[in-house]
């Protein structure tokens, strides 16, 4: 990989997260929300993220633009290593790394219009040199993502879901940035206006140069917009690739079953394979094996005790089991 | 009169809705939620109710029960159920009609089970108050039924609060207690949505044997059309209160008529092959205070004539058995 290119690189970050105490005098216990995470990401490269609820999806991308302090593990930025800089030394990152939310109702100040929503952050970060300059790239990114300017003095409560999400969508380009975390984008969204959206941020992608992660659990979503494709599980990355081969040829166990439980139109829903159980809470920090073994059909007594590392299996094409070296 | 002379009686159709409309009176206007929906489940059938936010599906099927509570009235049609009006009987009959032989699963399985009480007390009502079992042997039965909907150690499971459990599980919770009673027939309003992909394939498949198993129907409301498509004999299509199309399965994924549902199927990412550009619906539902005149699909619909402003498609058959509300749908000018 050309190293000009790479604009995100993570390395074994892990973050962890206390557990309550059952008495005051316990030892302090924690859990590995994200554990040993890394990956990196090209200019112009949209990277899926795909897991269940609480696999450290969210926490991870969290950490990654440091809203998190991660507790091991480097992320370097654009060739800078932003993984202790102080909030302050954080600042000029911010408005390289954006995040667009899960929820557009509860993610726009609703006691702001659309056009103070998207002018304040180029204002706090001194991108227009008066309030008018800023308010008119504003409108600009408005237009961009399909908000008409005579709607820019209403407030959020006035849009549906999918307008509201473009708004999130224009706020976070206002600021021009080289990468915008999607936290669950669409999953809010019905079907149709899905799309919508999901055909807007490809297009953004091409015309401002963006890099982007997309993290959602709806797999189809995913494999439509990824160039490349991870998958967590009880916050490990088991498996990443291009996503045409994770999705024709997936090699981790828990790659196999996410797939085959995904509804297909026309396929009959309850011929999937199903899993027994199900997801169990994270393991704690000692926790030495796969995270996966107990719900693997082939898993062996090497896989309840050693941790598996992510190993190249096909060129870009990255797994984290025993089983695949055989 | 036995299950064969009842079926016979009746030609196996179990519910009938016919012409229903549920009006919901508010300070703004009167928004019909539901505005003249019409279809019919045989016994043992199991029909998918799709469409989007707002298009009236759970209206549709709150109101089956007769769960409308003002500012919303049911303001016109009927409802045959086992070959009676349902909009005829006393809200006493009602009573004994849900959760007994009509049963429903709500979407949130986090809000319809009570906090303060165990497992075993909320399943025990459903059979004290249907099945007039109490004490021991309703406890053998609830345990029972949580086994049959897949929650492992149900002895001392049954014991627990709904917080103990996760949201998969409390979703089968419910499922045993909507199975209590072996209801003819039961209403699943997006019941696996709030789940991972993983459960929902889990639940899915458990509820489909248990539903064919007793010989139940099942009304299955969801956005999701490839999850209906994959389980349902039939589908209707819902825009704006109204049924735009109905079919078998079949049918509907395999040669969608109406322009709503080709632009629904457009807008799903495929699992499989080259990726497209999806095919997006352009523009938004029309408020409901202000719906267009004629068909409520054509502000948004790429092959709209003028006809189509002024007037409201009828429902035309384009095979047999699938049915569609487009003046150009099938054949007719496309």
């Amino acid at each position: 990989m050309d190293r000009d290119d790479l604009l995100l690189e993570v390395k074994n970050m892990t973050k962890k997260f206390p557990l309550s105490r059952s008495g005051p005098f316990e030892k302090k216990k924690y859990v590995d929300a994200v554990k040993d995470f890394s990956i990196s990401l090209k200019r112009k490269e949209i990277f899926g993220l795909v897991g269940e609820s609480g696999c450290g999806k969210s926490t991870a991308a969290r950490t990654i633009i440091r809203l998190y302090k991660p507790d091991a593990g480097k992320i370097i930025y654009d060739g800078t290593d932003i993984t202790d800089l102080e909030e302050r030394e954080l600042r000029p990152f911010r408005k390289k790394m954006q995040m667009v939310f899960q929820n557009p109702y509860s993610s726009l100040n609703p006691r702001h219009t659309v056009k103070e929503i998207v002018t304040q952050p180029i204002m706090f970060h001194g991108l227009a040199g008066s309030r008018r300059e800023a308010e008119e790239k504003a409108m600009y990114y408005l237009d961009k993502v399909g908000v008409l300017s005579s709607q820019a003095d209403r407030y959020p409560h006035q849009f549906s879901g999918g307008q509201r999400q473009r708004i999130s969508i224009a706020r976070a380009l206002a600021v021009a940035p080289d990468f915008i975390i999607a936290d669950e984008p669409v999953s809010a969204l019905d079907v149709s206006i899905q799309a919508q959206i999901l055909n807007l941020l490809l297009d953004l992608r091409e015309e401002f140069d963006l890099s982007l992660m997309f993290i959602a659990h709806d797999l189809a979503v995913v494999r439509h917009v990824s160039d490349r494709v991870g998958i967590m599980y009880l916050g490990r990355l088991v498996e990443y690739g291009p996503y045409s081969s994770i999705f024709e040829n997936p090699l981790h166990s828990y790659t196999k079953t996410l797939l085959s439980a995904v509804p297909v139109l026309g396929k009959r829903t309850i011929d999937s394979v199903v899993l027994s159980d199900e997801v169990p809470s994270a393991p704690s920090e000692d926790f030495e094996g796969c995270v996966f073994a107990h719900r693997c059909g082939g898993s062996t007594e090497r896989c309840l005790c050693e941790t598996p590392v992510l190993k190249e299996h096909d060129p870009g094409h990255f797994v984290a089991c025993w089983r695949s070296e055989m | 009169m036995t299950m064969t002379e009842e079926a016979k009686n009746d030609n196996g159709v179990l519910l009938e809705v016919r012409d229903l409309s549920t009006h919901f009176h508010t300070f703004r206007g009167v928004v019909k939620a539901v505005d003249g929906v019409s279809f019919s489940l045989k016994r043992g059938e199991i029909l998918g109710v799709v469409g989007e936010s707002g298009c009236g599906k759970s209206v549709t099927g709150f109101s089956v029960l007769r769960l409308i509570d003002p500012p919303g009235r049911i303001a016109g049609g009927d409802i045959i159920f086992e070959g009676e009006s349902l909009l005829k009987k006393s809200e006493r009959e009602m009573e004994r009609i849900r959760g007994n032989k009509i049963s429903m699963i709500f979407q949130d399985p986090m809000t319809s089970l009570n906090p303060v009480y165990t497992i075993k007390r909320q399943i025990c009502e459903t059979l004290e108050l249907h099945e007039g079992l109490r004490g021991r042997e309703a406890h053998k039965r609830a345990v029972e039924l949580l086994r049959l909907v897949g929650i492992p150690s149900p002895e001392s499971r049954v014991n627990y609060y709904p917080h103990q459990f996760s949201g998969g599980m409390r979703q089968r919770v419910i499922i045993a207690i909507s199975l209590a009673t072996s209801p003819s027939l039961i209403i699943a309003d997006e019941p696996t949505t709030a789940l991972d992909v993983t459960v929902q394939a889990q639940l899915i498949k458990r509820l489909y044997s248990l539903v064919r198993k007793n010989n139940s129907s099942m009304i299955l409301i969801t956005h999701d059309l490839s999850l209906v498509s994959g389980v349902s004999d039939n589908i209707i299509v819902m825009y704006c209160g109204r049924v735009i199309e109905r079919g078998s399965s079949e049918a509907v994924i395999s040669r969608p008529a109406h322009p709503y549902t080709v632009g629904l199927l457009g807008s799903i990412p495929k699992m499989a092959g080259e990726r497209e550009m999806l095919r997006q619906i352009s523009g938004m539902v029309p408020n409901p205070f202000d719906m267009p005149a004629g068909c409520a699909f054509c502000p948004r619909c790429e092959m709209a004539q003028s006809i189509c402003e002024k007037e409201y498609p009828r429902m035309r058959e384009i095979e047999e058995g699938h049915c569609v509300c487009c003046h150009f749908a099938g054949g007719r000018g496309l």
